[in-house]
């Protein structure tokens, strides 16, 4: 009766259409998106490779320029200093670059630290704080630090061995420790005590460890031993 | 009956036409707005890309420029020592004399770029645990680990590390040198390959970062360059008398 109706054809037709249109919409989205997201992500990985250049250019061309500076201040002494002149700005040059390296007695006011241990302080804990304690003299701008007497330079390290000593420069250094670090005396004791949550009271606060801290005139810090910079590794670039 | 029937059919009928409608609606909004989204999207990160690749050509040039200086000057520098040669003998050989040793003591002190055989480190914070970072801490006692192991010179982010270098939390941040630097870090020695990263596994920093599920790297190499410290080391004695 109904079979052959032309609007049902026309009717299913109709559907049959929609539902391939349906389908290609969806299949031509999910491409769109599968595609965009992979660009996105090169793009991204590009404008981060680009950033990580700049910053590395950037380094390199402070050393260029510094060292073309150098090389000019050298031209302009060689060509416009009297011989004495000469090896007078060498050698006061030459006393700065020692004295910064830690190669020289130096004298100054800054702080004192000493720290006592006991059998039971834990060697794992006395190792981190001491290293913090160290790295926030400097960056409460001590400009040269000592440990019982050895001066700590740029490759010194600070190893907690056990209770009873600790190694620097493969030496090894009796409790108590002693930290002389001259610097503005104020700074660094504001740096290490913070309001009382500074280091110093971290490790007064270690089991069976004592700290006492004060600000301090008239320190001498030693020279570091020539010995112990080495540089038979590195070439000039 | 027929009515019905009609009505029915004419019903249905216009109940496609409407999702045909709807259809080509929702195709017309979505080309258009994938279209626009789409091309808004590279157009920014085109011109980010550009405005970086500008940066990276100029910075190239302005590097050339300097090194052409620095060669100019330097065959200046190189007739003005052959004329002091030739003019007083005795005098050039003292000249030599203190100029080697400024530039050995210039290595000790970590005034020039250097290269050597070493370790390259990456640490990052982890993309996967929250709150898992990576401290001022980990580079402190990364750092004192290379020290430990013999390493000669050192640098964090390009910062050399000096007798007077800090590594503090400051925000995101690191505070290095009196600079700010982000992850992630690249850690530079030069030193033995094998005894740094030996040691550095060993380590018991090592296994906390990697306990941490932070990202870590540890590559050998045997041309690290280490970049000379860039500021002005003067002001890092301005306390120290002899």
């Amino acid at each position: 009766m109904k079979k052959n109706n032309p609007g049902v054809i026309i009717r299913n037709v109709a559907i049959t259409l929609l539902c391939v249109v349906i389908g290609i919409v969806a299949a031509m989205q999910y491409r769109a998106i599968v595609s965009k997201e992979g660009s996105d992500q090169s793009t991204l990985n590009q404008i981060a490779d680009l950033r990580a250049t700049i910053l590395n250019l950037n380094a390199t061309l402070e050393t260029v320029e510094m060292e073309k500076d150098e090389l000019q201040d050298r031209l302009n002494r060689i060509e416009q200093s009297s011989h004495d002149e000469l090896l007078k700005a060498l050698q006061t040059e030459l006393d700065n670059v020692k004295l910064f390296a830690g190669l020289t007695e130096v004298k100054g006011r800054g702080v004192y630290v000493q720290i006592n241990v006991g059998t039971r302080t834990n060697t794992g804990s006395l190792q981190n704080r001491l290293l913090l304690l160290i790295n926030e003299l400097r960056a409460s701008g001590a400009q040269a630090i000592s440990i019982n007497g050895k001066r700590i330079v740029a490759m010194s390290e600070i190893r907690v061995v056990d209770g009873n000593y600790i190694s620097v420069h493969a030496e090894q250094l009796v409790a108590p420790y002693e930290i002389y670090a001259i610097g503005d005396p104020s700074d660094l004791l504001n740096g290490i005590t913070m309001n009382g949550n500074g280091l110093v009271h971290q490790i007064n606060d270690l089991t069976d460890t004592s700290c006492i801290w004060r600000a301090a005139e008239d320190i001498v810090i030693p020279a570091c031993e020539e010995s112990v910079i080495n540089t038979d590794r590195l070439e000039s670039k | 009956m027929e009515d019905t029937k009609k009505q029915k059919n004419y019903g249905q009928s216009v109940l496609l036409a409407l999702l045909f409608a709807l259809l080509s609606a929702l195709v017309v909004s979505q080309v258009v707005a994938r279209h626009q989204s789409e091309s808004a999207l590279t157009r920014e990160q085109q011109e980010e890309l550009q405005t970086y690749q500008s940066e990276v050509d100029a910075l190239e040039a302005q590097i050339q420029s300097q090194k052409t200086e620095i060669n100019r000057l330097e065959s200046q520098y190189d007739m003005a020592l052959q004329s002091l040669r030739e003019g007083n003998k005795e005098f050039y050989e003292l000249y030599k004399k203190y100029t080697d040793d400024l530039d050995a003591y210039r290595v000790k002190a970590g005034l020039t770029t250097v290269q050597g055989s070493g370790v390259i480190i990456r640490l990052d914070d982890s993309g996967l645990v929250e709150g898992s970072i990576i401290h001022d801490t980990y580079l402190v006692e990364t750092v004192n680990v290379l020290r430990e192991a013999g390493a000669q010179a050192i640098s964090v982010n390009g910062q050399r590390v000096l007798p007077t270098t800090e590594i503090l939390c400051l925000g995101p941040s690191i505070r290095i040198n009196g600079t700010r630097e982000f992850p992630p870090y690249h850690i530079y020695a030069i030193g033995d390959p094998e005894v740094l990263t030996r040691a550095y596994r060993d380590s018991s920093i090592y296994k906390t970062i990697v306990a941490q599920n932070l990202i870590y790297d540890v590559q050998t190499s045997s041309s690290v360059v280490i970049n000379a410290y860039s500021g002005n080391y003067k002001s890092l004695i301005t306390k120290l008398f002899p």
